[in-house]
């Protein structure tokens, strides 16, 4: 009777939650239909509500990001498009679709983007980290790290042959480094701070303030670098190393 | 003899007026016969420009068999140049009697000069000795004849090279041609003299004409001919293919030559000669028919298959040539571009095998890839041209060739041999990709979440605790009488392992020592009693109050008793591995039923 009522309370505890799964499903094939009929601004509306719901949750959507990339590209916002499309690479960063919409994007920008190409090792380091997801690579590292005390455990226990502790130490500790370091490098690339420019045309200045001299320019849909934050102003930076404080408010992070 | 004609020339000489600079007409003959011939020369000394008779070329008495014949000569006596432009004649009487070359407006540059007539008494038979032929272009020893036969005493002297000695004759296939028609040119040099050195010195566009070269690696080959008395050799030293390309009164313009001629026995002369213009008459095409090819000449056509037999998707070449008379190298369109039931590869450019710039072939060689199944027919392919001497066109045609389609090619249609030309996918426009459908995803990182570090920093402290109290708490019960009472086999398991590994480095004494002390301390763990005070005997007593097998017993003292004196035997027996197992054994039996 026992074992009953814990079975029921789990079911009324997880119900809730199995229900709202349902119902972000329905609203998703909702908004594909939505624009499959073209009808883009109305999909818009399904998608953004369907966000706002995972975001409570802390939640983040490959697909829906894409598709979200694909409606603000099909009401010509290049801006908003860019930005969906680069959350969604964050997530999936060598999906090839992405990559052709990306580069359409860029192609159609104001600002040409200096592509800065990696060297062999680095480009294979990159391949590597980038064909992982996050979480595998977190699992993986916290699974070497937990081995690592593992194995001093065992040593310290003193009930276990002292030499297969000390080989079992080494091999996790290595295989840790290894992990570690991919997990370090794809948890930069998927929580990097760079944003997208909202502003048609905006001026970057030498020192967080509009009277100081203005260095150069950047339009609409062009991605940056953050750095640090002074009274709303931004430091930011462009691949090719060009760098200055612009206003907060007309940058969107990815 | 020569010396007599020398004589003569200077005698006729005389009697012209004598000027360093103008124009002057002479004769190398003033008495001929019917049969001779004479050379008439007008000579401009220092003169401006080309000579040009202005007077109608009418010779009552004569027909002209040669000329006029241009030359240009430059000497240099004494440190002055001086430079002389000729043009001559051949020509030859056709009545007797005394004729006379009338006077000739001659102009030169800008001036215009008048020469004096000149009287020929022309008489029946022949008069003009033979000259024996002057040297052979390939006897270089041809001059020491000269010397030795005609001249015996006297060195060669330099000998004058007049116009008469080296001219050039343009010779053409026809001079009556149709716009298209190829006319062949020969440019045939006539010479009396050695000649060591030929090269082209101007080659003028021929306007009016495509022009081709032909031949012009071939050596030149000397012929002897017999003109108006005299023996030349001649020899072909340029040819060219014309087409002219409009109607109307065309010439040939002159070309230019610079020879070297082996004027006496050491000294080469360096002399220019021009070819005469020569005038053509190119008819324009009468009004063509329907898909006339614009090719003008004779010509054949025939085409033909490599199989007729074939599988959808599979090649099939057509090769088509075409040969004959004509230029074919602008000639390229010879099948429609889509042929029922075919799809077909051009190739990007048919070959011209070339043996003769008047003879060509050109052959096409087009890949036909069926299309359908069936009896397929390539049509018959039509070439319509104009044949200058039948004066009309001509439609030729190949008989239509049925190929037998059957069935498809296995691996997928690849077009063996020519590839397609086309079939790069060109990229028309860019867009975006479809939006993503199925099942939402949901993706949160463990990195984020508070509970996996919290769970992740907390863990090595916790196993780590944990191997602490694990072994302290070893540490307690070894101590504690009933947990090694119930422990007591697997601890005398473990010293059995410190047994075998003393036995293995062959220390025969600890090893007798270390085994019989396992035993003994299993009876101490079991029967919880100090170790130092239990001896063998003692246990042997409490096993027997427990009522167990003597035997096992027997055996068990037995074994101890003989480790014990093993150990004390400085020569003993060496190590025995497999009493480790003996003892194993006995202690099995004994903690089975205590």
């Amino acid at each position: 009777m026992k074992r009953v009522t814990f079975y029921l309370v789990f079911l009324f505890a997880f119900l809730p939650l199995y229900a709202s799964t349902l119902n972000l499903n329905t609203q998703f094939t909702k908004a594909n239909k939505l624009y499959n009929e073209k009808k883009y601004k109305e999909a818009l509306k399904v998608y953004n509500s369907i966000k706002k719901s995972l975001e409570k949750k802390d939640l983040k959507s490959f697909k829906l990001y894409f598709n979200l990339g694909c409606t603000y590209y099909r009401l010509n916002d290049i801006a908003n498009s860019r930005l969906y499309f680069e959350k969604a690479k964050r997530i999936h960063p060598l999906n090839k679709e992405l990559e052709t919409n990306l580069s359409l994007i860029v192609s159609k920008l104001k600002d040409r983007e200096k592509n800065i190409k990696d060297g062999f090792f680095v480009a294979f380091f990159k391949k590597i980290y980038l064909s992982f997801s996050l979480n595998t690579l977190t699992i993986l590292s916290i699974l070497f790290f937990f081995m690592i005390f593992i194995f001093i455990a065992m040593l310290l226990s003193g009930r276990f042959d002292k030499k297969k502790s000390y080989y079992g130490i080494g091999v996790s500790l290595l295989l840790f480094l290894i992990f570690f370091s991919l997990f370090y490098s794809r948890y930069q690339f998927t929580f990097a701070k760079e944003g997208i420019v909202f502003s048609q045309t905006l001026e970057v200045f030498s020192e967080p303030n509009t009277s100081s001299t203005v260095l150069f320019k950047i339009h609409k849909g062009t991605k940056v670098k953050e750095g640090e934050e002074i009274n709303g102003y931004v430091h930011i930076y462009l691949p090719d190393g060009l760098n200055g404080w612009i206003d907060k408010q007309y940058l969107k992070d990815i | 003899m020569k010396r007599a004609i020398t004589i003569l020339l200077m005698i006729t000489s005389l009697f012209l007026p004598l000027c360093a600079k103008g124009v002057r007409a002479y004769v190398s003959f003033n008495r001929i016969g019917l049969n001779d011939t004479l050379t008439l020369t007008i000579e401009g000394e220092d003169v401006n420009g080309e000579l040009e008779i202005l007077s109608p070329l009418k010779f009552n008495g004569f027909t002209i068999v040669g000329g006029p014949n241009s030359g240009t000569s430059i000497s240099i006596v004494n440190g002055s140049m001086s430079k002389k432009e000729t043009l001559s004649f051949v020509l030859a009487p056709t009545k007797t009697g005394t004729l006379t070359i009338p006077s000739l407006k001659v102009k030169a540059g800008k001036d215009v000069f008048t020469t004096e007539p000149i009287k020929v008494e022309v008489v029946k038979g022949s008069v003009v000795p033979h000259r024996r032929n002057r040297g052979n272009a390939f006897d270089p020893f041809s001059n020491f004849d000269d010397f030795f036969n005609d001249d015996f005493f006297s060195p060669p002297r330099p000998r004058k090279i007049s116009l008469e000695d080296i001219f050039i004759r343009t010779e053409v296939s026809s001079k009556k041609v149709y716009v298209g028609e190829p006319v062949l040119v020969k440019f045939v040099l006539f010479t009396t003299v050695p000649i060591t050195q030929l090269a082209l010195k101007e080659v003028p566009s021929f306007q009016g004409f495509l022009a081709y070269d032909i031949d012009t690696n071939q050596r030149i080959r000397f012929n002897t001919t017999i003109l108006g008395g005299k023996r030349y050799n001649t020899a072909v030293i340029y040819k060219k293919v014309l087409y002219p390309t409009k109607s109307g009164d065309l010439v040939i313009p002159p070309v230019s030559f610079v020879l070297n001629a082996q004027a006496d026995f050491f000294f080469g002369k360096r002399v220019i000669r021009k070819s005469e213009p020569l005038r053509i008459r190119v008819l324009p095409l009468p009004p063509a028919p329907d898909g006339f090819s614009g090719l003008v000449g004779s010509f054949d056509i025939q085409a033909s298959v490599d199989t007729t037999s074939a599988r959808v998707g599979q090649s099939i070449t057509l090769k088509v040539v075409v040969s004959g008379k004509g230029d074919l190298k602008s000639f390229d369109k010879i099948l429609p571009d889509k042929l029922d039931g075919f799809r077909v590869f051009k190739p990007s450019s048919a070959e011209i095998k070339e043996k003769d710039p008047l003879h060509q072939t050109k052959v096409w060689n087009i890949v036909l890839v069926p299309v359908r199944e069936g009896e397929l027919r390539i049509p018959s392919v039509k070439l319509v041209y104009f044949d200058p001497l039948a004066e009309k066109y001509i439609t030729k045609t190949t008989g239509g060739i049925t190929v037998n389609v059957k069935g498809k090619v296995e691996t997928g249609g690849v077009v063996v041999g020519q590839q397609p030309s086309g079939g790069t996918v060109t990229l028309l426009n860019r867009d975006i990709t479809y939006i993503k459908t199925g099942r939402l995803d949901r993706v949160f990182y463990l990195v984020e979440n508070k509970w996996v570090i919290i769970f992740v920093s907390v863990f090595p402290f916790v196993v780590l605790a944990f191997a602490f109290f694990i072994r302290v708490s070893d540490e307690k019960k070894k101590n504690n009488v009933e947990y090694r009472k119930t422990k007591a086999y697997s601890f005398f398991k473990q010293r059995l392992k410190e047994v075998r590994r003393l036995g293995k480095k062959k220390k025969a004494r600890e090893f007798y020592q270390s085994l019989s002390k396992a035993i003994i301390s299993y009876f101490s763990d079991k029967l919880s009693k100090p170790n130092i005070e239990l001896r063998i005997d003692e246990i042997e007593n409490i096993l027997k109050e427990k009522g167990i097998d003597e035997n096992l017993i027997k055996q068990l003292t037995d074994f101890v008793e003989y480790c014990d004196f093993e150990s004390y035997t400085p020569h003993s027996s060496g190590v025995k591995l497999e009493l480790i197992d003996e003892a194993n054994e006995i202690i099995q039996k004994i903690e089975r039923v205590l």
